[in-house]
């Protein structure tokens, strides 16, 4: 399986007034086609930004400073890092696509559900819907006669439609459809956008589609929220999708409706999805693979049974034993995470590192191959091979 | 079929405002002041578009143009009420009732344009500054705080003078005075949506930073602004009449409130065995006035329960 998007040393920086947080020092990962990357650590140890960063969305005081992103879309791989804000537009949401964290704020609260998915459709597929409701106008004109009026209008919307799928930027258009009345010819287009919308509202498990697309959100449960939020980012059937903790803010019973949701749609869209999350047990339910992160980079790359079986990173390692399960005395890691103004130097984690050596607050460690596909950046396991 | 389609596309496009429309009656149906708000100003747009059936112009001294107030005869004593002048007639005779009819309108588009005028400027730049932030928001807000800075009515007071007396002077005086207070307040809510994760996920979907303002940050932001601008419409309208009054207004004649209550300056007070005499020069205009702005503050406060969406189905 060849990589849909490859992180390589990416570096974030905050310029901040109390001074530079140095939010990702050196990400490197990849998400093959087709597969489920979990990316875990915990709190502000860089997930979310690693994820905005592959829509190149960071928040003002931040910088990209280093590293590439290289994305394998239709045409060929594209730099995402130095792309100009047009491609990136035309990527977004079409070819990459997010999930948020709480799908209560991710909605807009002034549209229905219909317009807000009806937005993405207009801004990515507007080519092919008008095409669809340029075939059911013919289909009008084969069925009806075309008595005097009834002909003069279809001929007229005809026109429209012709002009629309010939020259989709043509401000004529623009223009005529700020026109009340005038501008009901976008209804045939607005009847074609809704039958997609009720369509993929049916496929996110939406009882009654034809009723929900015409609600606001806040008349909406979390869960509901967040398989309309699902619906937005799949709408346009992206390669990657960007998937933010989509269940932190939901309760366990619809976590699990919407974890085999996603599961499901992954199936049938054939999309690949990054899946951040601080969560073990959703690792283990989702992911293909994991990779895990501390403090701005990433320590540890495995296949998922892999990393529960055999965690190489001393971060990892404690990582899983500090899962509570019962029975066992339960573990926390000693310490706290590192303040990202004054990290600690070398490898990141060794003022909480159980193995920690002379070496480890020297030298950053890189990120080697120990067995297949299991990837570590810690100087235990550099020795070995060497 | 073509025509029927047609109708259907119509039912479906207009189905969903007129139903918000039906709402928005019930809501102001349920509070008594905002009828009453609504009554006012329904009854005052009624007379500005019946003006020319309420008071036909056509009388010889206007020569031609509607908005000045027909005027019988030079004599400076205002004539109380008789069947020729229902209101009496102000110092040189011009006539109260035409007066007040016209000047209705001329209120109404003090009061739109002043009030359209500054917030399309304050949008603008309230806008950029909000969503941009860093060095354009720092310059726009601080030119901002500039105007801010001086007294509001003196300022004003100035500009006219140097663009000279009139009408559209007042309006462009008071549009450059009034949108400081609209833009810092859309800079602010700006400031808060900006950071919304559906702000987020409008520009993850790939929309450009214009769409992503005007379709996803104003709709969520322009509620309180809405509300201002509807409550100033009314003091717009007294500040308007302030400066007729002050002599800063259109040419004597012109059918104005401020200017006739300027007119009745000189007589409030008749003599000591009819101290109110001369009552109908100045409590006409300025009743007129006085609901003017009453009907716009019921109407701002009716406004604020109906138009935004996060508050109004409860």
């Amino acid at each position: 399986m060849s990589k849909l998007i490859e992180i390589q040393d990416l570096v974030l920086r905050f310029y901040t007034y109390e001074g530079v947080v140095k939010a990702l020092e050196g990400v490197n990962l990849f998400v093959k086609k087709g597969e489920t990357l979990g990316l875990v650590g915990e709190t502000g140890c860089g997930k979310t930004m690693t994820g905005l960063s592959i829509f190149s969305l960071i928040p003002a005081p931040g910088q990209i400073e280093g590293g590439k992103i290289l994305f394998k879309g239709e045409d060929g791989i594209q730099e995402l890092l130095s792309s100009d804000e047009r491609t990136l537009m035309s990527i977004r949401g079409k070819n990459i696509s997010m999930i948020f964290q709480e799908p209560s704020s991710a909605l807009n609260p002034v549209y229905t559900v219909e317009n807000q998915i009806a937005e993405v459709f207009l801004h990515h597929r507007r080519g092919e819907l008008v095409k669809s409701a340029l075939e059911g106008l013919e289909r009008d004109i084969q069925d009806g006669d075309t008595g005097s009026l009834k002909g003069f209008i279809y001929g007229l919307e005809r026109k429209i439609y012709n002009r629309m799928s010939e020259k989709p930027n043509s401000l004529s258009l623009k223009l005529l459809s700020k026109i009340p009345i005038v501008n009901m010819y976008q209804g045939r287009l607005k009847e074609a956008v809704r039958k997609e919308v009720v369509k993929i509202l049916r496929e996110m498990e939406i009882g009654d589609p034809e009723r929900v697309a015409d609600m606001y959100p806040h008349e909406l449960s979390g869960g509901m929220q967040q398989r309309v939020v699902i619906a937005m980012a799949l709408s346009c059937n992206p390669m990657l999708l960007v998937a933010d903790e989509p269940t932190t803010s939901l309760d366990v019973t619809i976590q699990a409706q919407i974890l085999s949701l996603i599961k499901r749609l992954k199936k049938e869209y054939g999309s690949s999805i990054l899946y951040i999350t601080h969560d073990m047990g959703v690792i283990a339910e989702i992911c293909d693979r994991v990779a895990v992160m501390y403090a701005g980079s990433t320590c540890e790359v495995a296949d998922v049974i892999e990393l529960f079986k055999d965690p190489l990173h001393p971060y990892a390692k404690a990582l899983l034993e500090s899962i509570p399960r019962p029975g066992k005395e339960f573990k926390s890691i000693i310490g706290t995470v590192p303040n990202l103004i004054d990290p600690p130097s070398g490898c990141r984690f060794h003022p909480r590192c159980p193995n920690a050596m002379e070496i480890c607050s020297k030298a950053k460690p890189k990120m080697i191959e120990i067995k297949k596909d299991h990837l570590v950046a810690c100087h235990l396991y550099s020795r070995h091979t060497k | 079929m073509g025509v029927k389609s047609w109708l259907r596309n119509f039912k479906t496009e207009i189905g969903p405002t007129l139903k918000e429309l039906k709402f928005m009656i019930g809501r102001i149906k349920k509070s008594p002041l905002s009828v009453m708000g609504v009554g006012i100003l329904a009854f005052f747009i009624a007379v500005a578009l019946l003006a020319p059936v309420l008071a036909p112009p056509g009388h010889p001294s206007q020569r031609g143009d509607s908005y000045r107030m027909p005027q019988s005869g030079w004599a400076a004593e205002p004539q109380p009420p008789d069947e020729n002048h229902p209101f009496g007639t102000t110092q040189w005779q011009y006539d109260i009732y035409y007066g007040t009819i016209w000047g209705t309108r001329t209120a109404l588009r003090i009061g739109f344009m002043v009030v359209g005028g500054a917030l399309a400027v304050s949008l603008l730049i309230g806008c950029l500054a909000g969503y941009y932030g860093g060095i354009v928001d720092e310059l726009l807000m601080r030119f901002t705080d500039i105007i801010w800075a001086f007294p509001g009515l003196i300022l004003a007071m100035a500009l006219i003078t140097v663009l000279g007396p009139s009408l559209d002077s007042i309006v462009i005086a008071l549009v450059l005075v009034g949108w400081p207070s609209y833009a810092r307040v859309i800079r602010g809510q700006i400031l808060r949506v900006r950071e919304e994760d559906y702000v987020e996920a409008a520009k993850a979907v790939g929309c450009s930073d214009f769409r992503v303002i005007w379709k996803h940050i104003l709709p969520n932001s322009i509620y309180p602004i809405v509300i201002m601008a509807s409550l100033d419409i009314g003091a717009v309208v007294l500040t308007a009449a302030a400066l007729s009054f002050l002599g800063l207004g259109p040419r004597p004649g012109y059918a104005d409130w401020g200017q006739m209550i300027s007119f009745s300056r000189a007589y409030i007070y008749k003599n000591a065995q009819d101290p109110l005499g001369y009552w109908f020069t100045w409590t006409i205009p300025g009743i007129f006035i006085f609901l003017f702005v009453l009907g716009w503050n019921l109407l701002g406060d009716a406004f604020r329960d109906i138009l935004d969406p996060t508050q109004r189905r409860r």
